[in-house]
């Protein structure tokens, strides 16, 4: 029981749970599959943004373009859509143009050692930016049909998108789990000198993150554009600051080192969940931000006291244990 | 001498002649819209730029790329100092600009507003789309003339726009809640959700509206991001064309979901045609025009307009000459009949 709790996506998904089952009790139609399987689904893009944004916290760093590659990707996927290429060389297209953003980003940081918070905020407003050049300021409309069929498959009455999400969560939370050069993600953040004295390679980790998080970022973008229909030019504004609360909330330290797949996907789906149910609950509309931000920091805060309890408690243990032991000794 | 004095005349009196033409042709109107990269705003820049270069005078569309009210403020306080004659804006907020708009006054410039006003002391005219009692109404005939019956029976409504801080889309809903009490007392509105033009949360807002009330009959959507959201949101939950989804945004976006008949009709007004109106009323001020409540005239591409009072936005200030609200002449239903004939 103890360990359970010491974990913060233990905790978030407990809550998360806790208030799906209340606010079903209220509204019945919640408790239905289709909508669960539809928090899933409005959850997804946040899901991915944040899995790639986690790397980067756990070197300890921060990258706050991650939703400016998410609108730059969509907008190539859509461009290059409505020029008339195939889905598939479409999605490469934006998958590249997010790699590549993440490479420009990993770049400036690694190698040309501008600090993380400012080489993404400039680049933040490169992509926006390009986003802007590329349409000439419009909206992407009218894309074909064909990008929007994924998101109506289903296995099981759960999305396609919904099991390749799950399926890229799984392969991620093995790989950090399993895979050693994955480790030092962890191994960097938590001490970069550390791992440098190791021979760890610090700086291609650290490169690593930031091209991951951009990878992420486009795939993100498939997602939405397939969900939504069109690109406005605002598409995912705001969502760096989205995935870096899922990250915190899944218990991804932004001290670096600490934190799992799990915890950030765990955060991003309890940050979009309130949304649609504030709305199951018939909180009104005005009320939503507020809520977000308030059940934020009630578990950031209650997550804190527990493990300070837990410490305590810890603490206690060894000091009962170490006047037993030096009662016993002489 | 008199020969060299005469001749000097003529050149003065020649330069002075191409200054003149060379003054009238420089006319300078800037077009400032609450963002841009938003097709509405684009849009509005494109009939502006075309009322200009049919007037054979310059206009520049330009603005803030995100919706910040310091944004609008530096704006226009550039156009101020690069000697701009007029400026034409869709104003972010109410009373924000005040200080740039006093002025901008101060040294000379002529202030208008488009498709949101500004407090009517700070500007000539609000060329505006339509009252909030004309779109209001609007938003709710396009829900009744869809139902069989909207006289019968407990119709269930539900309202999806922006957020309630932006004033325009809040007072049609006003309106609109108004409307519905007095005329169709059976509907009841179950709901109103914002989705603070975020994208996303307009496809997941109204999922999660359309479960939690399963028996929904309409979801009325005057937001550009919020209309097509609750389109997406119908269609990915294979409901679209069960319930009834209306609002106002640009046909651009619409045509693929009105052409699938998942949106039977919504409403805008034509903004290319609010833009050419903005700028040839800019024109004629700046060109010393005086204009007065009941002053009748034709605009080119655009038709009849007619100054009002600023009473009919519910305004109590009046100033005597040049100041008041031109409307455009009138608001556009698309259906899948008309939605080819329109491109922003």
């Amino acid at each position: 029981m103890k360990r359970f709790l010491r974990s913060r996506e233990a905790l978030v998904t407990l809550l998360l749970v806790l208030l799906i089952g209340a606010t079903g009790l209220f509204n019945p139609n919640f408790f239905k599959f289709d909508s669960i399987v539809e928090i899933f689904n409005a959850s997804l893009t946040l899901v991915l943004i944040s899995l790639g944004e986690m790397f980067v916290i756990l070197t300890r760093g921060i990258d706050v373009s991650v939703g400016a590659i998410a609108g730059l990707s969509a907008v190539v996927l859509g461009t290059t859509l409505n020029l008339g290429w195939p889905v598939g060389f479409a999605v490469l297209a934006a998958v590249i143009t997010g790699t590549l953003a993440g490479v420009f980003n990993a770049f400036g940081v690694t190698f040309l050692r501008v600090p993380p918070i400012i080489m993404t905020l400039g680049t933040l407003g490169i992509y926006r930016g390009l986003m802007r050049i590329i349409t000439g300021g419009s909206w992407i409309e009218n894309l074909p049909q064909n990008i929007k069929e994924p998101n109506l498959w289903g296995f099981l009455g759960v999305p396609f998108f919904v099991w390749v999400t799950l399926a890229l969560l799984a392969l991620t939370a093995y790989v950090t789990l399993r895979i050693r050069v994955a480790r030092y993600f962890y191994a960097v953040g938590d001490n970069e000198q550390g791992a440098f004295l190791l021979g760890l390679p610090v700086r291609w980790t650290q490169f690593a993150a930031y091209t991951l998080a951009g990878s992420f970022a486009a795939l993100a973008a498939v997602v939405f554009t397939s969900q939504i229909g069109f690109v406005s030019m605002n598409a995912a504004d705001g969502f760096e600051l989205k995935a870096i609360a899922a990250n915190v909330l899944g218990g991804v330290s932004l001290t670096g080192g600490v934190g799992t797949p799990l915890g950030a996907a765990v955060g991003a789906l309890f940050l979009t969940a309130v949304h649609s149910m504030l709305i199951f609950l018939g909180v009104p509309g005005i009320w939503d931000n507020a809520f977000a931000g308030a059940i934020l920091l009630a578990v950031v805060y209650v997550d804190y006291r527990v493990r300070q309890a837990l410490e305590v408690q810890r603490r206690q243990a060894r000091i009962r244990g170490e006047t037993h032991h030096q009662g016993g000794a002489p | 001498m008199l020969k060299k004095f005469s001749l000097i005349t003529a050149a003065a009196l020649l330069l002075a002649a191409l200054g003149t033409t060379a003054l009238a042709k420089d006319v300078k109107i800037a077009f400032i819209p609450k963002l841009t990269g938003v097709g509405f705003f684009e849009s509005g820049g494109k009939g502006a730029v075309e009322m200009g270069k049919m007037l054979g005078i310059h206009v520049k569309y330009d603005g803030p790329s995100t919706a910040s009210v310091s944004g609008q403020i530096e704006y226009i306080n550039n156009f101020v100092n690069q000697g701009y004659d007029a400026i034409a804006i869709s104003a972010l907020s109410p009373d924000g600009l005040n200080q740039a708009l006093k002025r901008a006054i101060k040294k000379g410039v002529i202030i208008l507003t488009w498709d949101s006003d500004v407090n009517p002391r700070y500007r000539t005219f609000y060329i505006s789309q339509g009252t909030a009692q004309q779109l209001g109404e609007l938003l709710v005939k396009m829900a009744a003339d869809q139902m069989d019956d909207p006289h019968s029976g407990t119709k269930k409504i539900a309202f999806h726009y922006s957020s309630p801080t932006v004033t325009d889309q809040n007072q049609w809903v006003v309106v609109a809640k108004k409307v519905i009490a007095e005329k169709y007392p059976n509907w009841v509105i179950v709901d109103t959700v914002f989705s603070h033009e975020d994208a996303q949360k307009a496809v997941q807002v109204p999922t999660a509206l359309f479960q939690a009330h399963p028996d929904l009959d309409a979801v009325i959507c005057p937001d550009a991001n919020a209309l097509p959201g609750t389109a997406q949101a119908a269609e990915n939950l294979g409901i679209a064309g069960k319930v009834i989804i209306t609002g106002f945004s640009t046909p651009n976006v619409m045509r693929p979901y009105v052409k699938r008949g998942t949106v039977k009709a919504f409403g805008l007004w034509d903004v290319v045609k609010q833009g050419k109106l903005t700028i040839y009323v800019a024109n004629m001020l700046v060109q010393g025009k005086k204009l007065h409540v009941g002053d009748e005239f034709d605009v080119p591409d655009v038709g009849h307009v007619k100054v009002s009072p600023n009473s009919v936005q519910g305004y109590d200030y009046q100033g005597e000459v040049n100041n008041g609200i031109i409307l455009l002449p009138e608001r556009v239903v698309f259906t899948i009949d008309n939605i080819d004939n329109y491109d922003f």
